[in-house]
């Protein structure tokens, strides 16, 4: 298409000129078409120019177009990375010739979607996205095709053009079993506290910075019409998700060393008392309903004092919906009582279909979206870091951000452990599962800390017998 | 006096039920189509905003998605053709069920009940294996076969409860009027159960229209079906409630058409009234 309107910009002054040498001259009846004619040549020119891709996203020392006239298909998740990749897949498909198919579907129908085609074990999808919480459960179904052997093809990557080394360690070790690399991560997301620096202000308090701390604040600052603070409390990972950071931080564990359950210890039941004391005491009415796009909508509406969320779904608060818009303040999770600050994390990644027939074509593409070139320019776009180290050292993308806000980021996941949440147990979801059943039994005040977590290691320890 | 005074309390009494019906039905369809009419700031104010400027701004957003205009006629075409599939093959299943008594015929009648019984997520895998292996995938035929197989038992159930109403005698009239048995069948016992046929389409249509874990899972970007497709304006940003709002009220509509046309078969088979004994 492009290539064909460039042709028809060129020819036409040509064709003038043309017109002009024959008939010397007097084609034209007056100057004024010809300097016309002149300048939409010299325009034309400039347009030209300009390659039909721009060559940014791409370099290394492979053949991009090996694979030209394929297909793949790709389910994805909606998400930052997914919103921010969309607009220039189309530069790939143009430099390297193959099609790509982007199927984009919200979180719960992505799950379902991606799980059935993939227990169909057919080659109908090529690639997809995964989040931490499936790691383990998709590696112990073999539905992760190993990397490794396609890195080691230097056809197909050009490693210093690529730098793996560049890719956010602790995430690579999340995507590596036995020595097999699985996926390649495209986000990577720690806990991180945000606070409405206003709010704050007005009634006297500084940014809590223990556990204690934060209830008094969040106390102060509950009116009926605001929240002092707002957490998840919904069933699934989504609560289990926000508790663990509290539960690391306290210094409980999800096992000990013998691999049975731990998190009803002292110090775990300590985690839960405060987490679920703050959501019932100063969270929103309804908070058992509360999943992260709840969590976001009610701090952009302002009703919001102090919230713990993933970093990945914070950036909307600075958008153009939010009526707190610049009003934020982001800071580390609270420290436990040993000054022990562990959020947890999250990894969206990109995984083969073990069943795919156009492997090396998905290699390419997979590759390509994880690059450095791809990162940068979604994050310049969405104001969210890819998982790549260089990203954070990017000037663009440092001075549209919030200094405080990259800062935050970047220490976060550095305070990551990745091993204590063991979303490498193929187990992880129907345990997350549990332990949420047992969390939103104290929040409505059926139970005690004590009684749900007690249950909740019983459940989780004849899960693991299994 | 008295009478009239018990009538009256009576019909006051009914009609406050009605109200509260109504509002309780009426309400949320309510809330969606203002949601739809409002600007973004207005959708979520709390207060709500009872009188507001009405904008179209979130139809032409909806309408200007991706694929949601394809996605409304493929839910259009699949839903219509399944229902006319259930109905061609269901009514003389039904037909012959309630009046041939053969080996195992009540047997049949119970097999074809237990196949609505099994959750769509149980046979979703299979279903998914059988049409990748016939290249069928993201086809919207694939779609109307499954649609059509789940309307069948209702169908066949619901027409079945009608027939065995009908007295033989109606047939055997009109075959010694020189009737064939099909004759009889298409010409006679079907006029009769034409409420019957228009309400049993109806509901299969709906169910068709509305049904979203099958079409999710055998449709990828071609053929998606509206259902599918309005999940998607919950993104990672936002929940765009003006588009989905808006979508929700437009995929309504042919819902609400069909409905309509729907109706007069049902009144006017309502007043048929051949069957007397």
């Amino acid at each position: 298409m492009i290539k064909s309107s460039c042709s028809v910009r060129i020819s036409f002054p040509v064709f003038m000129i043309f017109l002009n040498i024959i008939f010397g001259g007097k084609f034209m009846r007056s100057s004024n078409k010809l300097i016309t004619s002149v300048l939409i040549m010299i325009l034309t020119l400039v347009l030209i120019s300009f390659p039909v891709f721009s060559e940014e996203f791409f370099g290394g020392n492979i053949d991009w177009t090996q694979f030209s006239g394929q297909e793949i298909r790709l389910i994805m998740c909606e998400h930052w990375y997914t919103n921010g990749l969309k607009p220039i897949v189309s530069e790939f498909e143009n430099k390297t010739g193959i099609k790509v198919i982007f199927d984009i579907y919200p979180e719960e129908a992505f799950y379902t979607k991606v799980r059935v085609e993939l227990a169909g074990a057919q080659p109908t999808m090529d690639g997809f996205m995964i989040g931490s919480l499936d790691m383990g459960s998709y590696t112990a179904a073999n539905w992760l095709e190993p990397l490794n052997p396609f890195f080691e093809n230097k056809n197909l990557v050009d490693d210093e053009w690529y730098d793996f080394q560049d890719l956010y360690p602790s995430a690579i070790d999340g995507g590596t079993h036995q020595g097999k690399l699985l996926v390649l991560p495209v986000g990577a997301e720690a806990e991180v506290m945000a606070y409405r620096k206003d709010i704050l202000e007005e009634k006297g308090l500084s940014v809590p910075n223990t556990y204690e701390e934060l209830y008094d604040a969040a106390k102060k600052i509950k009116t009926d019409d605001m929240a002092g603070y707002v957490s998840r409390g919904l069933r699934g990972l989504s609560i289990v998700w926000e508790w663990s950071g509290f539960l690391l931080s306290y210094g409980g564990r999800y096992f000990d060393e013998n691999g049975n359950p731990f998190f009803n210890s002292p110090e775990g039941i300590a985690a839960t008392d405060i987490y679920t004391k703050l959501l019932m005491e100063t969270g929103p009415s309804g908070v058992v309903n509360y999943g992260w796009q709840e969590v976001i909508a009610s701090a952009q509406q302002g009703k919001a004092g102090i919230l713990i969320e993933a970093s990945g779904a914070l950036p909307p608060l600075e958008g153009d919906e939010s009526v707190v818009k610049g009003k934020i303040g982001y800071a580390q999770i609270p420290a436990g009582p040993n000054q022990e600050r562990i959020p947890n994390y999250w990894f969206w990644n990109l995984a083969m279909n073990p069943y795919s027939e156009k492997k090396d074509a998905t290699f390419l593409f997979l590759t390509w979206a994880t690059s450095k070139p791809v990162f940068l320019k979604i994050a310049r776009d969405s104001g969210v870091s890819g998982a790549r180290l260089s990203v954070w050292s990017d000037s663009e993308f440092f001075e549209k951000q919030n200094k405080e806000w990259i800062d935050t980021c970047i220490e976060s996941m550095s305070f990551v452990k990745a091993d204590l949440i063991p979303y490498l147990n193929a187990k992880y979801p129907e345990i997350a599962d549990s332990i949420s059943v047992e969390l939103q039994n104290v929040i409505i005040g059926a139970k005690s800390s004590k009684e749900a977590l007690d249950e909740s290691a019983k459940q989780v320890a004849d899960l693991l017998k299994k | 006096m008295k009478l009239n005074v018990g009538h009256k309390t009576k019909f006051a009494i009914r009609l406050v039920f009605l109200l509260i019906f109504l509002v309780w039905t009426i309400f949320p369809f309510f809330w969606m189509i203002s949601m739809s009419l409002k600007e973004k700031t207005d959708i979520l104010a709390m207060p709500p905003k009872w009188i507001f400027n009405p904008s179209t701004k979130s139809y032409s957003e909806a309408l200007n998605k991706e694929d949601f205009v394809r996605s409304f006629f493929n839910s259009t075409s699949i839903g219509l053709l399944s229902t006319l599939l259930a109905l061609l093959i269901g009514i003389p299943a039904a037909y012959i069920l309630s009046r041939f008594k053969f080996k195992g015929s009540s047997n049949i009648e119970s097999w074809i009940l237990s196949t609505r019984m099994m959750p769509p997520i149980v046979i979703i895998i299979p279903y998914f294996l059988l049409f990748s292996s016939l290249r069928m995938l993201d086809t919207k035929l694939a779609v109307i076969i499954v649609h059509t197989l789940s309307g069948l038992p209702l169908v066949i159930w619901f027409m079945r409860g009608f027939f065995v109403e009908i007295p033989n005698t109606i047939e055997e009239a009109a075959m010694i009027d020189g009737c064939s048995y099909f004759g009889a069948f298409l010409k006679i016992i079907i006029p009769l159960t034409v409420p019957g046929v228009v309400s049993v389409g109806i509901l299969t249509f709906l169910f068709s229209w509305n049904e979203f874990l099958m079409s999710l899972v055998l449709t990828s970007s071609k053929s998606k079906t509206a259902p599918v497709l309005i999940n998607n304006f919950v993104s990672f940003q936002e929940i765009a409630w003006g588009p989905l709002t808006a979508a929700g009220v437009l995929i309504l509509i042919p819902v609400i058409i069909f409905v309509l046309i729907g109706q007069k078969g049902l009144i006017r088979g309502m007043t048929f009234g051949a069957v007397k004994e």
